[in-house]
């Protein structure tokens, strides 16, 4: 048999799930238009003050937070699968050793897509553009997708770590919350205090919003596109490699 | 590989060795399954009863030794063998979110069944394991025993040839439990080839036809139920009291035999004795000591019994 069939229908299942789980609906969808909606209230003219377009800055930092709703999913379905039996049960079945962690993969990627397209539909109607053409557009909506695929397999790495579901969430919502906020994702990095400055310059997150917002906003990309890009493909080669290692023994 | 899958027996493992880290959960284990028959492995808790099915179906590899099952290595062979097994693990390992019907469903498609075949198979399957009210209901509104039998349908959605079912029936009421056995009997009628782990004696007494006895990671003793009883040997001598309420006079009437047990319940004293005690003289004893009693016989010992002697821990220790 096809592999891909099982890998489908994992997947399909996956997404099933995660239809009829009001938090995992809530995560994609919802929370995404709250801060885009409140932030943009709340922040706008504050951040215009000091010379900011925040329409247009704050969209890139949303959808990067939305990429990581969409990976904490991968972390918290793993390990209940794990908790469950029905990883075990896949694993005695005759289909691809990795199907059951491809279909996870494939399933918390839709989910991304759908919250990147609420993202960017939502920020359309407050103002934002993509003003640097369509090739740079779909650059950002590939980056966007790609950075998603890498925090997956990040916490598809803690889901095939962690003992239960509870705490697989907080193995990947605690580091989040400073690793989103330590970027320049909400605050240009110029703004940290001095000493913090240095750390927000070389977060991976702070290259990869940056990047989004010279494809989305048109600036020169040539500058911050490589190195969000040699960050993504490294973390996701680290992750691959644990993440196989951890493979032969995980149940 | 020279063997022929065919003629080879179901399950085939010769010295079994696992350990994890410096826990030896498997040390030595041989056991044989044939073809068409339903082995039970009973033992303790940490006896390694689940890890013995865990390399069986390829979940983790063995750490020595040789496994065969359905005529092929585990370890060399593991694609092969996922071909032919199924396996029911401790815990009913099925989406709370999903209706019986997807669940079924799901593991058709993972079997390379077509779509609408799925959905034929999974409405027979329900239909045969009383379920077919409860189809359309996601699963976490299913009760313990339904979630089993549900558990087992998703186990033969195509028929195994070999079923490992690990505990298939703890925590459930006496009648769940015997519409399970009732439905893995009609698996092996069927051509099911079958090894059940189990806590219960009377689960391995009334469904195996053959009972291995492990502990420490190791076979201890392995046969027939009566077989196993034979060789413990010995028989029970039990008297039932006139007045169940005192069983006091029986108990030292019959003291002189072996340890004396009063069966909390109904007052019945079990005494153990070796084979060729004259019952009679039993009955004289108790005679000569003004003993009135009820009933008076013997009996095998109970695999209860049989367990705590080759064992030396009882099943729940």
């Amino acid at each position: 048999m096809s592999p891909l069939v099982g890998t489908t229908a994992l997947a399909a299942r996956n997404l099933t799930k995660m239809r009829r789980n009001s938090a995992s609906v809530i995560g994609a969808v919802v929370f995404p238009i709250l801060f885009l909606v409140l932030f943009n209230t709340v922040l706008n003219r504050a951040m215009t003050g000091i010379g900011i377009d925040y329409v247009q800055y704050l969209p890139p930092a949303v959808t990067v937070q939305a990429m990581f709703f969409a990976a904490m999913s991968t972390a918290f379905y793993l390990t209940d699968d794990r908790a469950s039996g029905v990883f075990a049960r896949c694993r005695t079945l005759p289909i691809g050793r990795l199907s059951p962690l491809v279909a996870r993969a494939l399933a918390d990627l839709t989910r991304a897509a759908v919250s990147l397209l609420v993202v960017l539909v939502v920020s359309m109607l407050l103002g934002f553009r993509f003003r640097a053409g369509v090739l740079p557009a779909l650059g950002y909506v590939v980056l966007a997708l790609g950075f998603a695929l890498v925090l997956i397999l990040g916490c598809g790495l803690v889901g095939l770590y962690a003992k239960n579901a509870e705490t697989a969430v907080v193995l990947v919502e605690v580091p989040y919350l400073p690793v989103l906020m330590l970027s320049s994702a909400f605050v240009p990095a110029d703004r940290f205090p001095d000493w913090l400055e240095p750390v927000v310059q070389a977060s991976p997150i702070t290259k990869v919003v940056d990047a989004l917002r010279a494809l989305s906003g048109g600036g020169p990309t040539a500058s911050v596109l490589p190195t969000a890009l040699v960050w993504c493909i490294g973390l996701a080669v680290v992750f691959l490699v644990v993440g196989a290692r951890r493979m032969k023994v995980a149940t | 590989m020279s063997t022929n899958p065919v003629v080879s027996p179901a399950i085939e493992i010769r010295g079994l060795v696992k350990r994890f880290g410096a826990t030896v959960a498997v040390d030595g284990l041989d056991l044989v399954v044939g073809r068409d028959e339903i082995v039970a492995v009973l033992g303790p808790n940490g006896a390694g009863k689940t890890t013995t099915i865990d390399v069986c179906s390829t979940l983790i590899p063995a750490g020595g030794g040789t496994v065969r099952v359905a005529g092929y290595d585990v370890s060399r062979e593991p694609a092969a063998v996922r071909q032919r097994i199924s396996v029911t693990g401790q815990f009913a390992a099925l989406d709370d979110e999903l209706t019986g019907t997807e669940n079924v469903e799901l593991f058709g498609r993972l079997l390379g069944l077509g779509r609408s075949e799925s959905r034929r198979r999974a409405s027979e399957l329900l239909e045969r394991f009383s379920l077919a009210d409860a189809a359309g209901r996601r699963v976490k509104t299913y009760s313990g025993g339904m979630r089993r039998r549900l558990d087992l349908a998703v186990s033969i959605v195509r028929p195994p040839e070999v079923l490992f079912l690990d505990e298939p029936t703890t925590g459930l009421d006496p009648r769940s439990r015997a519409e399970l056995w009732d439905i893995v009997r009609d698996l092996n009628e069927d051509g099911t080839s079958i090894l059940l782990t189990t806590q219960y004696l009377e689960e391995a007494d009334r469904l195996a036809h053959r009972i291995v006895v492990i502990d420490h990671g190791r076979v201890v003793a392995e046969g027939t139920a009566e077989a196993l009883k034979e060789r413990v040997g010995g028989s029970v001598i039990e008297v039932t009291p006139i007045d169940p309420a005192i069983p006091g006079p029986v108990c030292d009437a019959l003291a002189g035999l072996g340890q004396v047990v009063v069966e909390a319940e109904t007052g019945v004293v079990a005494v153990k004795v070796a084979d060729g005690v004259d019952v009679l003289a039993v009955a004289r004893s108790l005679d000569a000591a003004g003993v009135a009693v009820s009933e008076l016989g013997t009996r095998r010992p109970s695999l209860d019994e049989v367990f705590l002697a080759l064992t030396g821990t009882g099943v729940d220790a």
